[in-house]
């Protein structure tokens, strides 16, 4: 059987794509690498926010225009936003993440010339995943839906 | 029992056995009772069983360094390295912009979705999965 669509209700993409096209290009900085308590922040870069504005205002502003959207159901696991990019999935527990966490800093290390620090990068578009979690700790049906580039010119909105 | 219509389904495909009356918009499978051949559209079957359900799917921005960029190597490369050591699944770099949020997926109504030219066939149906869920299953689990 095949469902021949991939593709979300037009008052979403109409949502995101204005978001989109009134927010302007940044860089997120990245952090040293962290461990944190769950499966899906074993071992991360933290994105320090004091940083990171612009990716919080981003946050802020798709956040409330799906809010608003009633097709939507926005339940944040957390009520702050705390940006990150994972580096591991993983149940580990206790010393065996905070194991991870070193053998992340060695190889950020080994890449940077010592500095454990990823440095930063551009963002030029935020994209929408499909990410089915169904109870289940894999990523196997996770997909690209589309991508929504940032056209925004001057002061962020 | 006294089934006048019944339909013969394979019985992977709900993943449980049972007669149900069709009259009162339930159905009748069994292991051993028919199967749609595969010249039979479902989508009218279907149809007539489910009528419209919505659904909801579950999504997440992300915002990923460029794929050819030497941050976007560098993270890729750690990733990969980290969850070969641990026996995990590796993953795109990304920084969730939003986590998980759900949306009505009305593309997903059965009578929506499936178009005249949707057919299931035998070959293509699921033998574990159903393709949506059945309001009425509960109620044929007896056998």
């Amino acid at each position: 059987m095949r469902f021949d669509r991939l593709r979300v209700d037009q008052s979403v993409e109409d949502s995101l794509s204005g978001v989109a096209s009134s927010s302007r290009p940044f860089d997120i900085v990245l952090g040293p690498p962290e461990c944190g308590s769950s499966f899906w922040q074993c071992v991360f870069l933290l994105c320090p926010l004091q940083r990171n504005a612009e990716l919080v205002r981003l946050h802020d502003a798709v956040r409330r225009c799906l809010v608003a959207d009633p097709k939507v159901e926005v339940s944040l696991a957390n009520k702050t936003y705390m940006p990150h990019l994972s580096l591991l999935y993983s149940d580990l527990v206790g010393g065996e993440r905070e194991s991870a966490r070193g053998e992340a800093e060695e190889l950020l290390r080994g890449q940077a010339g010592g500095d454990a620090r990823c440095g930063s990068f551009q963002v030029g578009e935020f994209e929408l995943y499909e990410t089915p979690m169904g109870g289940t700790n894999t990523t196997k049906a996770w997909r690209r839906v589309r991508g929504y580039p940032l056209r925004g010119q001057g002061a962020q909105v | 029992m006294k089934w006048k219509k019944s339909v013969r389904i394979r019985r992977e495909l709900w993943g449980a056995p049972g007669w149900v009356n069709k009259h009162n918009r339930t159905w009748a499978y069994s292991s051993t009772t028919v199967s749609l051949s595969s010249s039979v559209s479902v989508s009218s079957r279907v149809r007539m069983m489910m009528g419209k359900q919505k659904h909801r799917r579950q999504y997440s921005l992300w915002i990923r360094p460029q794929e050819k960029s030497e941050v976007g190597e560098n993270l890729l490369g750690m990733i990969n390295i980290l969850a070969t050591r641990h026996n995990t699944e590796a993953f795109d770099p990304h920084v969730t912009l939003l986590s998980v949020f759900e949306i009505e997926d009305d593309d997903l109504e059965v009578s929506d979705t499936m178009s005249e030219g949707t057919r299931f066939s035998q070959d293509e149906v699921s033998p574990r999965t159903p393709p949506f869920p059945l309001p009425f299953l509960p109620s044929l689990a007896h056998n």
